[in-house]
Protein backbone atom coordinates (compact mmCIF):
# COMPACT_ATOMS: atom_id res chain seq x y z
CA UNK A 1 0.00 0.00 0.00
CA UNK A 2 1.57 3.84 -1.17
CA UNK A 3 1.06 6.07 1.43
CA UNK A 4 0.48 9.65 0.51
CA UNK A 5 3.84 12.33 0.92
CA UNK A 6 3.49 14.10 3.97
CA UNK A 7 2.18 17.58 3.76
CA UNK A 8 2.57 20.29 6.27
CA UNK A 9 0.20 21.88 8.99
CA UNK A 10 0.58 24.78 11.44
CA UNK A 11 -2.39 24.60 14.57
CA UNK A 12 -2.36 27.59 16.18
CA UNK A 13 -3.11 27.21 20.01
CA UNK A 14 -4.45 29.83 22.22
CA UNK A 15 -5.27 29.37 25.46
CA UNK A 16 -8.98 29.33 27.13
CA UNK A 17 -10.25 32.40 29.02
CA UNK A 18 -10.10 30.95 32.51
CA UNK A 19 -6.80 30.33 31.79
CA UNK A 20 -5.90 33.47 30.47
CA UNK A 21 -6.36 34.39 34.28
CA UNK A 22 -2.70 33.66 35.81
CA UNK A 23 -4.34 33.02 39.03
CA UNK A 24 -6.24 30.33 37.44
CA UNK A 25 -2.82 27.83 36.86
CA UNK A 26 -2.19 25.48 39.76
CA UNK A 27 -0.45 22.66 39.88
CA UNK A 28 -2.52 20.50 37.71
CA UNK A 29 -2.79 23.47 35.17
CA UNK A 30 1.12 23.15 35.07
CA UNK A 31 1.11 19.50 34.46
CA UNK A 32 -0.82 19.80 31.90
CA UNK A 33 1.63 21.95 30.32
CA UNK A 34 4.31 19.97 30.96
CA UNK A 35 2.70 17.08 29.27
CA UNK A 36 1.67 19.31 26.32
CA UNK A 37 5.76 20.37 25.73
CA UNK A 38 6.75 16.41 26.23
CA UNK A 39 3.86 15.64 23.54
CA UNK A 40 5.84 17.84 21.28
CA UNK A 41 9.08 15.74 21.91
CA UNK A 42 7.23 12.92 21.40
CA UNK A 43 6.09 13.92 17.80
CA UNK A 44 9.77 15.60 17.28
CA UNK A 45 11.09 11.87 18.10
CA UNK A 46 8.93 10.22 14.94
CA UNK A 47 9.82 13.38 12.40
CA UNK A 48 5.94 14.28 12.87
CA UNK A 49 6.66 18.09 14.39
CA UNK A 50 9.11 20.55 12.24
CA UNK A 51 8.89 22.88 15.42
CA UNK A 52 6.51 24.52 18.14
CA UNK A 53 7.08 27.69 20.26
CA UNK A 54 5.22 30.61 21.81
CA UNK A 55 5.38 33.88 22.36
CA UNK A 56 7.15 35.13 25.26
CA UNK A 57 4.29 36.87 26.95
CA UNK A 58 2.85 36.12 30.18
CA UNK A 59 -0.85 34.61 30.34
CA UNK A 60 -2.67 37.43 30.97
CA UNK A 61 -1.59 39.28 28.08
CA UNK A 62 -3.89 39.06 25.10
CA UNK A 63 -0.96 38.78 22.50
CA UNK A 64 0.08 35.46 23.62
CA UNK A 65 -0.21 32.45 21.57
CA UNK A 66 1.78 28.80 20.24
CA UNK A 67 1.95 27.50 16.95
CA UNK A 68 3.22 23.75 16.06
CA UNK A 69 4.21 23.16 12.67
CA UNK A 70 3.50 19.29 11.78
CA UNK A 71 3.98 17.06 9.01
CA UNK A 72 0.84 15.10 8.68
CA UNK A 73 0.03 12.45 5.39
CA UNK A 74 -3.30 14.16 5.07
CA UNK A 75 -5.32 16.77 7.18
CA UNK A 76 -7.39 14.47 8.76
CA UNK A 77 -4.10 12.83 10.38
CA UNK A 78 -3.25 16.69 10.96
CA UNK A 79 -6.42 17.26 12.53
CA UNK A 80 -6.03 13.89 14.80
CA UNK A 81 -2.66 15.06 15.83
CA UNK A 82 -4.02 18.50 17.29
CA UNK A 83 -6.71 16.89 18.99
CA UNK A 84 -4.49 14.49 20.58
CA UNK A 85 -2.31 17.29 22.20
CA UNK A 86 -2.84 17.45 25.61
CA UNK A 87 -3.26 21.03 26.04
CA UNK A 88 -6.62 20.05 23.66
CA UNK A 89 -7.28 16.53 25.31
CA UNK A 90 -7.95 18.84 28.44
CA UNK A 91 -9.04 22.00 27.83
CA UNK A 92 -6.16 24.09 28.76
CA UNK A 93 -6.25 25.84 25.18
CA UNK A 94 -7.81 25.86 21.61
CA UNK A 95 -6.28 25.45 18.47
CA UNK A 96 -7.26 26.06 14.58
CA UNK A 97 -5.39 23.79 11.91
CA UNK A 98 -4.34 25.40 8.48
CA UNK A 99 -2.52 24.05 5.48
CA UNK A 100 0.58 25.45 5.47
CA UNK A 101 3.72 26.04 3.41
CA UNK A 102 7.41 26.30 4.64
CA UNK A 103 9.40 28.64 1.99
CA UNK A 104 12.69 28.60 4.26
CA UNK A 105 13.22 25.67 6.30
CA UNK A 106 15.14 25.34 9.37
CA UNK B 1 6.28 -19.74 -15.11
CA UNK B 2 7.94 -18.63 -11.44
CA UNK B 3 4.82 -16.46 -10.74
CA UNK B 4 2.33 -19.79 -11.31
CA UNK B 5 5.12 -21.63 -9.10
CA UNK B 6 4.71 -19.41 -6.83
CA UNK B 7 1.21 -18.96 -6.79
CA UNK B 8 -0.26 -22.66 -6.54
CA UNK B 9 3.23 -24.55 -5.04
CA UNK B 10 4.77 -22.21 -2.73
CA UNK B 11 6.66 -25.17 -1.58
CA UNK B 12 8.68 -25.26 -4.67
CA UNK B 13 9.83 -22.12 -4.49
CA UNK B 14 10.79 -22.81 -1.27
CA UNK B 15 13.23 -25.73 -3.06
CA UNK B 16 14.12 -23.35 -5.70
CA UNK B 17 15.54 -20.98 -2.89
CA UNK B 18 17.30 -24.18 -1.89
CA UNK B 19 18.37 -24.82 -5.18
CA UNK B 20 19.67 -21.44 -5.22
CA UNK B 21 21.42 -21.43 -1.67
CA UNK B 22 23.03 -24.54 -2.44
CA UNK B 23 23.88 -24.88 -6.18
CA UNK B 24 25.17 -21.09 -6.82
CA UNK B 25 28.24 -22.12 -4.69
CA UNK B 26 29.08 -24.99 -6.44
CA UNK B 27 28.38 -23.29 -9.72
CA UNK B 28 30.65 -20.17 -8.77
CA UNK B 29 33.13 -22.85 -7.64
CA UNK B 30 33.49 -24.55 -10.79
CA UNK B 31 33.99 -21.53 -12.60
CA UNK B 32 36.55 -20.35 -10.81
CA UNK B 33 38.49 -23.62 -10.97
CA UNK B 34 38.09 -23.29 -14.92
CA UNK B 35 36.01 -26.31 -15.10
CA UNK B 36 33.06 -24.66 -16.86
CA UNK B 37 34.15 -23.58 -19.94
CA UNK B 38 31.95 -21.34 -22.19
CA UNK B 39 30.15 -22.77 -24.05
CA UNK B 40 28.44 -24.57 -20.63
CA UNK B 41 28.79 -21.29 -19.10
CA UNK B 42 26.09 -19.97 -21.86
CA UNK B 43 24.00 -22.84 -21.29
CA UNK B 44 23.85 -22.69 -18.15
CA UNK B 45 22.95 -18.66 -17.70
CA UNK B 46 19.00 -19.01 -18.01
CA UNK B 47 19.21 -21.70 -14.96
CA UNK B 48 21.12 -19.01 -13.15
CA UNK B 49 18.91 -16.89 -13.81
CA UNK B 50 15.63 -18.53 -13.08
CA UNK B 51 17.61 -19.64 -9.38
CA UNK B 52 18.74 -16.03 -8.50
CA UNK B 53 15.98 -14.17 -10.45
CA UNK B 54 12.86 -15.82 -9.97
CA UNK B 55 11.68 -14.72 -6.65
CA UNK B 56 12.13 -11.34 -8.13
CA UNK B 57 9.94 -11.55 -11.16
CA UNK B 58 7.80 -13.87 -8.46
CA UNK B 59 7.51 -10.88 -6.15
CA UNK B 60 7.21 -7.62 -8.44
CA UNK B 61 4.05 -9.13 -9.32
CA UNK B 62 0.89 -9.09 -6.62
CA UNK B 63 -0.69 -12.44 -7.16
CA UNK B 64 -2.77 -13.72 -4.45
CA UNK B 65 -1.34 -16.00 -1.83
CA UNK B 66 -2.64 -19.07 -0.25
CA UNK B 67 -0.99 -17.67 2.87
CA UNK B 68 -1.70 -13.83 2.90
CA UNK B 69 0.67 -10.79 4.42
CA UNK B 70 -0.62 -9.42 7.17
CA UNK B 71 1.29 -7.05 9.97
CA UNK B 72 -0.02 -6.16 13.21
CA UNK B 73 1.54 -3.19 15.60
CA UNK B 74 1.23 -1.99 18.86
CA UNK B 75 2.24 1.36 20.89
CA UNK B 76 3.49 0.22 24.23
CA UNK B 77 3.73 3.40 25.60
CA UNK B 78 5.88 5.88 23.11
CA UNK B 79 7.41 2.59 21.79
CA UNK B 80 6.06 0.57 18.63
CA UNK B 81 6.69 -2.98 18.09
CA UNK B 82 5.57 -4.13 14.46
CA UNK B 83 4.84 -7.93 13.04
CA UNK B 84 5.13 -8.71 9.40
CA UNK B 85 3.99 -11.86 8.69
CA UNK B 86 2.25 -14.42 6.20
CA UNK B 87 -0.94 -16.41 7.15
CA UNK B 88 -1.25 -19.57 6.47
CA UNK B 89 -4.57 -21.56 7.20
CA UNK B 90 -5.17 -25.04 8.50
CA UNK B 91 -7.45 -26.65 5.64
CA UNK B 92 -8.34 -29.27 7.38
CA UNK B 93 -4.91 -30.40 8.34
CA UNK B 94 -3.09 -31.50 11.77
CA UNK B 95 -1.04 -28.39 12.58
CA UNK B 96 0.89 -29.22 15.67
CA UNK B 97 2.98 -31.80 15.93
CA UNK B 98 2.40 -32.97 12.27
CA UNK B 99 2.37 -29.69 9.62
CA UNK B 100 4.88 -27.97 12.51
CA UNK B 101 6.84 -30.50 13.44
CA UNK B 102 7.89 -30.98 16.86
CA UNK B 103 11.34 -33.13 15.92
CA UNK B 104 12.34 -30.77 12.98
CA UNK B 105 15.99 -30.12 12.00
CA UNK B 106 15.01 -26.49 11.32
CA UNK B 107 13.34 -23.84 13.81
CA UNK B 108 9.76 -22.63 12.33
CA UNK B 109 9.12 -19.93 10.70
CA UNK B 110 6.56 -18.34 12.75
CA UNK B 111 3.96 -17.90 9.81
CA UNK B 112 4.72 -19.00 5.99
CA UNK B 113 7.23 -17.75 2.63
CA UNK B 114 9.39 -14.78 3.94
CA UNK B 115 10.86 -14.54 7.36
CA UNK B 116 8.48 -13.46 9.93
CA UNK B 117 10.15 -10.44 11.23
CA UNK B 118 9.11 -8.20 14.66
CA UNK B 119 10.54 -4.83 14.99
CA UNK B 120 11.27 -2.67 17.89
CA UNK B 121 11.35 0.76 17.81
CA UNK B 122 13.45 0.98 21.45
CA UNK B 123 15.16 -1.17 23.40
CA UNK B 124 12.88 -3.80 25.05
CA UNK B 125 12.79 -6.60 27.39
CA UNK B 126 11.50 -10.10 26.31
CA UNK B 127 10.56 -12.12 29.10
CA UNK B 128 12.68 -9.75 31.67
CA UNK B 129 15.85 -10.47 28.80
CA UNK B 130 17.55 -7.28 27.51
CA UNK B 131 17.20 -7.35 23.41
CA UNK B 132 17.80 -4.06 21.51
CA UNK B 133 16.01 -2.09 19.12
CA UNK B 134 15.76 -3.38 16.12
CA UNK B 135 14.33 -5.74 13.14
CA UNK B 136 14.84 -9.77 14.01
CA UNK B 137 13.61 -12.78 12.30
CA UNK B 138 11.29 -14.81 14.83
CA UNK B 139 11.87 -18.51 14.56
CA UNK B 140 10.12 -20.82 17.05
CA UNK B 141 11.02 -24.16 18.06
CA UNK B 142 7.71 -25.73 19.41
CA UNK B 143 7.34 -28.44 21.78
CA UNK B 144 5.00 -30.26 23.34
CA UNK B 145 5.46 -28.63 26.79
CA UNK B 146 8.04 -25.70 25.86
CA UNK B 147 8.63 -23.52 23.13
CA UNK B 148 11.62 -21.61 22.00
CA UNK B 149 11.53 -18.07 20.93
CA UNK B 150 13.95 -17.39 18.63
CA UNK B 151 15.17 -13.46 17.76
CA UNK B 152 17.52 -13.53 15.06
CA UNK B 153 19.52 -10.68 13.68
CA UNK B 154 18.83 -12.09 10.00
CA UNK B 155 15.39 -11.16 9.26
CA UNK B 156 15.43 -11.29 5.64
CA UNK B 157 15.53 -15.39 4.79
CA UNK B 158 13.24 -17.15 3.19
CA UNK B 159 11.43 -19.30 5.75
CA UNK B 160 14.24 -20.90 7.95
CA UNK B 161 16.30 -22.67 5.35
CA UNK B 162 19.08 -20.48 6.03
CA UNK B 163 18.22 -19.90 9.79
CA UNK B 164 21.77 -19.58 11.09
CA UNK B 165 21.81 -19.75 14.99
CA UNK B 166 25.22 -18.04 14.98
CA UNK B 167 22.89 -14.69 14.27
CA UNK B 168 20.22 -15.45 17.56
CA UNK B 169 20.02 -11.73 19.21
CA UNK B 170 17.90 -13.75 22.23
CA UNK B 171 16.42 -17.16 22.86
CA UNK B 172 13.43 -17.49 25.24
CA UNK B 173 11.59 -20.42 26.97
CA UNK B 174 7.73 -20.02 26.75
CA UNK B 175 4.76 -22.64 27.76
CA UNK B 176 2.30 -22.66 24.82
CA UNK B 177 -1.91 -23.28 25.95
CA UNK B 178 -4.55 -24.35 24.63
CA UNK B 179 -7.09 -21.87 22.97
CA UNK B 180 -9.77 -21.79 20.71
CA UNK B 181 -9.98 -23.09 17.06
CA UNK B 182 -8.36 -20.32 14.50
CA UNK B 183 -8.43 -21.41 11.05
CA UNK B 184 -5.59 -19.01 10.03
CA UNK B 185 -2.11 -18.02 12.13
CA UNK B 186 -2.63 -14.85 13.71
CA UNK B 187 -0.22 -12.61 15.79
CA UNK B 188 -2.01 -10.49 18.33
CA UNK B 189 -1.63 -8.20 21.40
CA UNK B 190 -3.00 -8.53 24.63
CA UNK B 191 -2.58 -7.24 28.15
CA UNK B 192 -1.67 -3.60 27.06
CA UNK B 193 0.08 -1.47 29.65
CA UNK B 194 2.02 1.57 29.36
CA UNK B 195 5.13 -0.24 29.59
CA UNK B 196 4.32 -3.95 29.16
CA UNK B 197 2.35 -6.17 26.29
CA UNK B 198 1.87 -10.07 25.43
CA UNK B 199 2.27 -10.93 22.25
CA UNK B 200 0.50 -14.01 20.79
CA UNK B 201 0.77 -16.64 18.28
CA UNK B 202 -2.53 -18.36 17.95
CA UNK B 203 -3.26 -20.73 15.47
CA UNK B 204 -5.79 -23.97 15.21
CA UNK B 205 -6.26 -24.85 19.35
CA UNK B 206 -2.89 -23.29 20.53
CA UNK B 207 -1.74 -20.28 21.83
CA UNK B 208 1.71 -19.67 22.54
CA UNK B 209 3.29 -15.84 23.50
CA UNK B 210 5.99 -13.54 25.35
CA UNK B 211 6.20 -10.48 27.49
CA UNK B 212 7.56 -7.22 25.70
CA UNK B 213 8.57 -4.72 28.47
CA UNK B 214 10.36 -1.47 27.98
CA UNK B 215 11.48 1.31 30.34
CA UNK B 216 8.86 4.64 29.56
CA UNK B 217 11.23 6.36 31.88
CA UNK B 218 14.29 5.87 29.89
CA UNK B 219 12.59 6.57 26.09
CA UNK B 220 11.75 9.63 27.50
CA UNK B 221 14.79 10.76 28.84
CA UNK B 222 16.79 9.47 25.42
CA UNK B 223 14.16 12.22 24.03
CA UNK B 224 14.99 14.84 26.51
CA UNK B 225 18.70 14.21 26.00
CA UNK B 226 18.25 15.06 22.33
CA UNK B 227 16.37 17.49 22.81
CA UNK B 228 18.56 19.15 24.52
CA UNK B 229 21.40 19.39 22.47
CA UNK B 230 19.48 21.24 19.80
CA UNK B 231 17.77 24.58 19.37
CA UNK B 232 15.82 23.99 22.89
CA UNK B 233 18.76 24.39 24.86
CA UNK B 234 18.31 27.87 24.84
CA UNK B 235 15.30 28.01 27.20
CA UNK B 236 15.76 27.99 30.90
CA UNK B 237 11.99 26.17 30.66
CA UNK B 238 13.15 22.90 28.43
CA UNK B 239 15.71 22.38 31.14
CA UNK B 240 13.36 22.96 34.06
CA UNK B 241 10.43 20.76 31.75
CA UNK B 242 12.75 18.11 31.95
CA UNK B 243 14.28 17.88 35.47
CA UNK B 244 10.97 18.94 36.26
CA UNK B 245 9.28 15.29 34.42
CA UNK B 246 12.27 13.65 37.10
CA UNK B 247 10.90 15.17 40.27
CA UNK B 248 7.36 14.58 39.47
CA UNK B 249 7.69 10.78 38.66
CA UNK B 250 10.74 10.50 41.06
CA UNK B 251 13.22 9.32 38.62
CA UNK B 252 16.34 9.76 37.04
CA UNK B 253 17.60 12.06 39.95
CA UNK B 254 21.19 12.92 39.74
CA UNK B 255 20.59 13.66 35.97
CA UNK B 256 17.13 15.43 36.97
CA UNK B 257 19.25 17.88 38.69
CA UNK B 258 21.98 18.49 36.61
CA UNK B 259 19.06 19.62 34.13
CA UNK B 260 17.31 21.76 37.21
CA UNK B 261 21.50 23.42 37.41
CA UNK B 262 21.70 23.83 33.92
CA UNK B 263 18.07 25.60 33.98
CA UNK B 264 19.36 28.36 36.66
CA UNK B 265 22.61 28.69 35.29
CA UNK B 266 25.73 28.14 33.28
CA UNK B 267 24.70 27.97 30.05
CA UNK B 268 22.76 29.93 27.06
CA UNK B 269 19.31 30.54 28.20
CA UNK B 270 19.94 29.86 31.41
CA UNK B 271 17.73 31.61 34.27
CA UNK B 272 17.34 32.29 37.91
CA UNK B 273 13.31 31.56 38.83
CA UNK B 274 11.62 30.50 41.40
CA UNK B 275 9.78 27.86 39.51
CA UNK B 276 13.23 26.25 38.14
CA UNK B 277 14.75 27.11 42.15
CA UNK B 278 11.91 24.90 42.81
CA UNK B 279 12.17 21.80 40.76
CA UNK B 280 15.80 21.66 41.98
CA UNK B 281 14.33 21.78 45.60
CA UNK B 282 11.61 19.24 44.86
CA UNK B 283 14.92 16.79 43.07
CA UNK B 284 17.15 17.26 46.17
CA UNK B 285 14.34 16.47 48.71
CA UNK B 286 13.42 13.14 46.80
CA UNK B 287 17.77 11.87 46.89
CA UNK B 288 16.63 13.10 50.52
CA UNK B 289 18.77 16.07 51.10
CA UNK B 290 16.48 18.18 52.68
CA UNK B 291 18.59 21.42 53.95
CA UNK B 292 20.16 21.83 50.49
CA UNK B 293 16.21 21.45 49.36
CA UNK B 294 15.15 24.35 51.44
CA UNK B 295 17.96 26.50 51.21
CA UNK B 296 17.32 26.48 47.22
CA UNK B 297 13.84 27.05 47.57
CA UNK B 298 15.24 30.17 50.04
CA UNK B 299 17.17 31.73 47.57
CA UNK B 300 14.71 31.17 44.94
CA UNK B 301 12.27 33.88 46.41
CA UNK B 302 14.74 36.20 45.72
CA UNK B 303 14.17 35.96 42.11
CA UNK B 304 10.65 35.21 41.79
CA UNK B 305 7.64 37.40 40.36
CA UNK B 306 4.47 37.87 41.51
CA UNK B 307 3.15 35.21 39.38
CA UNK B 308 5.14 32.71 40.79
CA UNK B 309 4.18 33.31 44.36
CA UNK B 310 1.48 32.97 43.75
CA UNK B 311 1.41 29.66 41.83
CA UNK B 312 3.93 28.38 44.70
CA UNK B 313 1.16 29.57 47.08
CA UNK B 314 -1.55 27.69 45.87
CA UNK B 315 0.59 24.62 45.52
CA UNK B 316 1.46 24.58 49.23
CA UNK B 317 -2.68 24.76 49.71
CA UNK B 318 -2.97 21.39 47.41
CA UNK B 319 -0.36 19.95 49.63
CA UNK B 320 -2.30 21.42 53.00
CA UNK B 321 0.40 23.44 54.50
CA UNK B 322 -2.18 26.20 54.65
CA UNK B 323 -0.07 28.09 57.21
CA UNK B 324 2.64 28.36 54.97
CA UNK B 325 0.44 29.08 52.13
CA UNK B 326 -1.30 32.42 53.37
CA UNK B 327 2.65 33.20 54.53
CA UNK B 328 3.37 32.99 51.01
CA UNK B 329 0.80 35.11 50.18
CA UNK B 330 1.19 37.78 52.23
CA UNK B 331 4.78 37.89 51.11
CA UNK B 332 3.52 38.13 47.49
CA UNK B 333 1.32 41.30 49.00
CA UNK B 334 3.89 42.82 50.86
CA UNK B 335 6.30 42.63 47.85
CA UNK B 336 3.70 43.75 45.17
CA UNK B 337 1.66 46.48 47.28
CA UNK B 338 0.80 48.34 44.09
CA UNK B 339 -0.89 45.10 43.00
CA UNK B 340 -4.43 45.24 42.56
CA UNK B 341 -5.71 41.57 41.82
CA UNK B 342 -3.67 38.63 41.69
CA UNK B 343 -2.02 39.29 45.50
CA UNK B 344 -5.74 39.98 46.58
CA UNK B 345 -6.67 36.67 44.95
CA UNK B 346 -4.08 34.71 46.78
CA UNK B 347 -4.34 36.18 50.18
CA UNK B 348 -8.16 34.95 49.62
CA UNK B 349 -7.35 31.82 48.68
CA UNK B 350 -4.69 31.39 51.39
CA UNK B 351 -7.05 32.53 54.52
CA UNK B 352 -9.97 30.67 52.81
CA UNK B 353 -8.02 27.33 52.82
CA UNK B 354 -6.80 28.31 56.61
CA UNK B 355 -10.62 29.36 57.55
CA UNK B 356 -10.05 32.33 58.45
CA UNK B 357 -13.47 33.23 56.16
CA UNK B 358 -14.43 36.39 56.90
CA UNK B 359 -11.02 37.44 55.80
CA UNK B 360 -11.21 35.49 52.79
CA UNK B 361 -14.56 37.22 51.79
CA UNK B 362 -12.93 40.09 52.20
CA UNK B 363 -9.95 39.71 50.05
CA UNK B 364 -12.31 37.87 47.34
CA UNK B 365 -14.48 41.16 47.24
CA UNK B 366 -11.12 43.26 46.03
CA UNK B 367 -9.90 41.01 44.04
CA UNK B 368 -13.38 40.99 42.37
CA UNK B 369 -12.73 44.78 41.37
CA UNK B 370 -9.70 44.23 39.14
CA UNK B 371 -10.28 40.59 38.15
CA UNK B 372 -10.24 39.64 34.22
CA UNK B 373 -14.08 40.13 33.01
CA UNK B 374 -14.78 36.94 32.27
CA UNK B 375 -13.86 34.98 35.49
CA UNK B 376 -15.31 37.95 37.55
CA UNK B 377 -18.15 36.35 38.50
CA UNK B 378 -16.44 33.38 40.15
CA UNK B 379 -14.61 35.84 43.24
CA UNK B 380 -18.03 37.64 43.48
CA UNK B 381 -19.74 34.30 44.57
CA UNK B 382 -16.63 32.54 46.17
CA UNK B 383 -17.40 36.17 48.44
CA UNK B 384 -20.99 35.53 48.96
CA UNK B 385 -20.61 31.92 49.68
CA UNK B 386 -17.62 33.11 52.16
CA UNK B 387 -20.21 35.66 53.74
CA UNK B 388 -23.22 33.83 54.01
CA UNK B 389 -20.94 30.69 55.48
CA UNK B 390 -20.04 33.65 58.18
CA UNK B 391 -23.57 34.72 58.76
CA UNK B 392 -24.98 31.17 59.29
CA UNK B 393 -22.07 30.07 61.82
CA UNK B 394 -23.33 33.31 63.87
CA UNK B 395 -26.95 32.13 63.96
Amino acid sequence: MQTAPPQTFIYVLKLKPPFQNPESWDEATQKIATDHWQYFIDLKAKNQLVLAGRTAYPVDDKRIFGIAIIYASTQAIAEQIMHNDPAIVNHLMEAELHPFSIAVPL
Amino acid sequence: MHVLVHQQHPSLLDALYILQATHKHLFNALIRLGMLNLRWRIALTPVFFIFLFGNLIAQSLSFPRPSPKAMVSQRVGISDITIDYHRPATKGRTIWGDLVSYEAERPWRAGANENTTIAFTHDVRIEGQDLTKGTYGLFMIPGQENWTIIFSKDNTAWGSYSYDPQQDALRVEVQPSTAPFRESLQYEFTNATDTSVMVQLHWAKLKVGFEVSLDLHEIVFERFRNELKGQAVFDWRNWDQAAGYCAYNNVNLEEGLEWANRSISGGMGATPTLTNHFTKSQILEKMGRMDEAQAVLEAGFGYATMRELHRYGRYLIKKGRTKDAVAVFERNRARYPNDDFLTFAGLARGYEADGQLQKAAEYYEKAVENAPPNTRSFYVQKAQKLRNTNTKKKH
